[in-house]
Parts: C-alpha cells; structure tokens; sequence
C-alpha cells in the first residue's frame, strides 16, 4: 500500500552528489576546468537549452591608517555554479567545485514523484562521472521544498497546532498572536551519520492574501564512500533517505493539515 | 502558536535571518526557487540599495498562475511574474523601479492612503537619501563654446553659467565643435551638487547671439503695454 497525493505541496525538489575529484583534477576556478564544464553543459545542451552562471561577488576588509580616508575594499568574484534549464522550465542540472544536482520544478499542478526524479538524476550522475572522473561518492544530497497554502479568513486568527504537529508552544498571555516565525531545527536521519535540516517558515503572502503560505524546506546530507559505478548501491542510499524524509514530512501534519493535499491510498500492481 | 490574522509588514531590524540563513545545501549548490540575498536592484543605469538584504522567493507556476517570485518585505505589493526564477525575478526588479519612480515623482498631498502606505514601505528598505544623492539629474541645456584651450573647453550656458570641462567627458562629435558655435545638450549634473559631470549627447544649433543683442528698448512695447494698465481702486 503506497500513498499518492493528488495535491502535494511541493514545489521544488533535487538530487545533489559531492565526489572526491579525480588526482589530477584542478582547482574549480582553473581555465581547464572551466572548459571541461562548458562541454560538459555543451553536451546536454539540447535537454538543457538555457545556460546560466551564477557568479559570488565578496569584499575584503583592508585596514585604513588612523586619521586617513577608508580604502576602497577590493571585490573577488569567481564563478560559484553553472546551471542548465530545460525548455519546459521543469528540469535543472548545477554543477559547482565537485558537485553535481538534478533539480526537479513543479510544472503546474503535475510532480513526476521521487522515483523519476532519482532515476534523472543517476542517469545524469553517469554522464558527469565520465566526463569528470571522479574516484569516488561522498555524500549524496537530498532536498525538498514545500509550499503548503492554508485558506485565511478575515479576523481569524490561524491556529498552528490545527495543521502541524510541529510547533512551539508560547503562554497565551502576554505574547498574544505571532506576527511572523521561522523555526530550524538538525535532526537525525535514516542512519546516525546522516543529518537532516528542516526550516519550517511562514511566507509573507505573495500575490494571494486568501491564505497563508508556510515554506519547509528538507536538507537531507547522507555521508557516503561509494563507487560512482555501483548504481544499485547508490539507489539503495537515496531510497532510504527519502522513505526516512517522506516518513518525517507525513509525521509533521495533523490529520487535517494532511487532508489539504488530498492523499489516496493505493495498491501497487502485483509483478 | 497562534498567527495573527492581519500580518503587519515586515520591518528590516527583524530581516536578518534573510541574511544568515543561507539557503544552500551543504555542498553550495542552491535552489532554483530561493535567491541569494538580495542588496541591490539595477535597471539599466537606475540603483537602488536595499538597507538590509533581503531573500526572494519563486513560487513554479500552477494550472491557472504564472510562477511568481515575491520578496517578504515588498510582499504582496509588488510580485514579479515568469515562468523561470530569473525571469521572474527580473519582472519583480522592473515592478519594483515602476513603483519606485511613480511614488518617487509625487508630493506627499498627491498620494492617497495606499500610495503613502507603499512608500513608508519602500523608502524603509531602500535608501531614498543615497539614492537622490546618487542619481544624476540629466536635462537639455543650451550653450555656447565659449573658448578654446589643449583639451580643454569653456561652455557658457544661455543662464550665464561658465563651465570648464575636458574632452573625455563629451561625446565623440562634440570635439569638432569651434569657438563660438551654439549647441543643445543633453547634460548630467551631480544629484546633490548640481556640479557638471557630462555631455551624453549634444547638437548645434543655429546661433542665438542675435538674442543677446536685443536691449531693453528694443522690448518698449511690452513695457508700453505694461505701463499703461489702468489703476485698480481697492
């Protein structure tokens, strides 16, 4: 028996793996390296038409002389990412310094669900692994972002408790009504090495006042030392984390916060 | 936990959690639907600095809505709408610079209730001051080469002002121009000063020293006409 939701919340998830580089790999910001990406994104250009490079602008902090005038910081810029989009502005691939993440966005009201997003992103994992041979997997990243929308009703305050089990509990008086909250929280995952962060905030409106709009976001990291060949292994990896995440997602809902996704119980066709 | 029913805006002394929540995975990789933190908005020459960053947020689109990328500050006044985070928020920084200069252009007796509200809210997050400071004022002037030196020119405007300037700062055409000759500029002026900073664009004209020959007697008629007003008795 597995549960389908005919309107999950979600909106943005993705599939990230950090490798050990191959030895005579070069600094990410090096020239080679830069052209090894370029042809890497070159490749999949038909896929992913839309390139973007997301470039990270920071100041140094220079002391100035007493008495003098301050000095103007110098601005370091590198390139932090690159990433490419699909037509349908549904799929994403990013490649930072030894990482790479398949991005699934919610098109409309349609999700393909976590098996086709993992089955992408292996698939593109295998097209990195040659083009960059890495020696190695060390972690495997996996994320979600939800967007779960409560109607709003003039003069009424919403109750929290009413929609999520996860909440803080503040002594009515003298604090009265919460204007805005933001709680994270680090939480065990699936196995003890692994770590997962949640931020479960309220988003301020958007162009819909009818309701309130709640963000959690799910940063699930699971520590890992697998072969970038050993596909089953790593689908056995990615598997737990999310059955361990799905688990956590469903646990922080109410019966009545989780009947706003209108979930179904179904029957997977016998083999 | 109770959530009020009507969410006062945002204040930026309690933005910055925008800040140091740093809405990557561990490896650095971030999402498509939350920006990097937002401290600036460009469009074409126009800046403005926001007091405190502050983060966006992309919404995918659904059945019936264009995705939507807001930021909580400016939320729900102003949303930017595309089907990609990077268009959208794009069409968010192009509503933001309309808002921002419709309100910026009127006096405080021309803007009702709503007008006044979304500007308390803007000018909270965007420095207005440095912004008037910042920004140049570009207006046609007319004026005339006045003299002539290595690199250098001497304009007198049509209001008597004298401006030295050098060649780098006049467009390429304006170098041909001799002693003399009249022309319409288009000229940036410092925000605060006043003080010239250069020609963006500049034609000649036909000469007005005519004008400037012109003596008060020549003007007796409108002085006639003038004098001769009957007396009002009050």
């Amino acid at each position: 028996m597995s549960i389908h939701l005919n309107k999950p919340p979600i909106v943005e998830a993705w599939i990230g793996f950090t490798v050990a580089p191959a030895p005579d790999m070069a600094n990410w910001n090096d020239r080679a390296v830069f052209a090894q990406v370029i042809q890497f994104l070159e490749d999949h250009v038909a896929e992913f038409p839309e390139q973007e490079m997301l470039r990270q602008e920071s100041f140094t902090i220079e002391k100035r002389a007493p008495e003098g005038m301050p000095k103007q910081g110098r601005l370091e810029s590198r390139v932090s990412l690159m990433r490419a989009i699909d037509r349908e502005k549904s799929h994403a691939i990013q490649i930072a310094a030894d990482v790479f993440s398949y991005h699934l966005l919610r098109a409309g009201d349609s999700y393909p669900g976590f098996t086709k997003l993992r089955d992408a992103s292996l698939e593109k994992l295998q097209s990195y692994a040659e083009r960059f041979q890495p020696q190695e997997l060390t972690q495997i990243e996996l994320h979600m972002i939800d967007v779960v929308a409560i109607p709003r009703r003039p003069d009424t305050n919403c109750r929290i408790e009413d929609y999520f089990a996860i909440s803080v509990e503040i002594p009515p008086a003298p604090f009265g009504a919460l204007d805005d909250f933001s709680i994270q929280l680090q939480l065990r995952g699936a196995t003890p090495e692994d770590r997962l962060h949640l931020h479960f905030h309220l988003l301020r409106a958007g162009s819909n006042a009818d309701e309130f709009r709640f963000r959690i976001k799910w940063d699930m990291a699971c520590p890992v030392k697998l072969s970038l060949a050993d596909k089953e292994q790593i689908t056995a990896r990615l598997d737990l984390a999310y059955r361990h995440l799905f688990a956590c997602f469903q646990s922080m809902f109410t019966p009545q916060g989780w009947q706003l996704f209108e979930p179904v119980e179904t029957v997977p066709p016998c083999s | 936990m109770l959530l009020a029913s009507d969410l006062p805006p945002v204040r930026p002394m309690y933005a910055n959690h925008a800040v140091v929540s740093y809405d990557a995975g561990r490896s650095g990789i971030s999402s498509l639907t939350s920006g990097h933190p937002i401290g600036e908005v460009k469009v074409g020459p126009t800046k403005y600095l926001f007091r405190v960053p502050s983060r966006g947020y992309f919404l995918p689109a659904g059945p019936s809505s264009p995705g939507e990328f807001y930021v909580d500050c400016f939320s729900p006044d102003i949303v930017g709408r595309g089907a990609t985070p990077s268009a959208a928020q794009k069409n968010w920084e192009e509503e933001l610079h309309r808002e921002f200069q419709r309100l910026y252009a009127m006096r405080d007796w021309e803007m009702d209730a709503t007008d006044k509200r979304r500007w308390q809210r803007i000018s909270e997050w965007i420095d207005v001051d440095l912004y008037r400071n910042t920004t140049p004022m570009v207006g046609r002037e007319i004026g005339r080469i006045n003299r002539m030196a290595a690199h250098k020119k001497i304009i007198q405007w049509v209001d008597g002002r004298r401006e030295r300037f050098e060649l780098s700062r006049v467009p390429g055409q304006f170098a041909a121009f001799t002693q003399g000759t009249w022309f319409e500029a288009e000229v940036e002026r410092d925000g605060l000063t006043g003080s010239f900073r250069r020609i963006l664009c500049a034609q000649k004209i036909d000469s007005l020293d005519a004008l400037s020959l012109v003596s008060p007697d020549d003007n007796r008629l409108e002085y006639e006409r003038t004098d001769h007003l009957p007396e009002a008795t009050l």
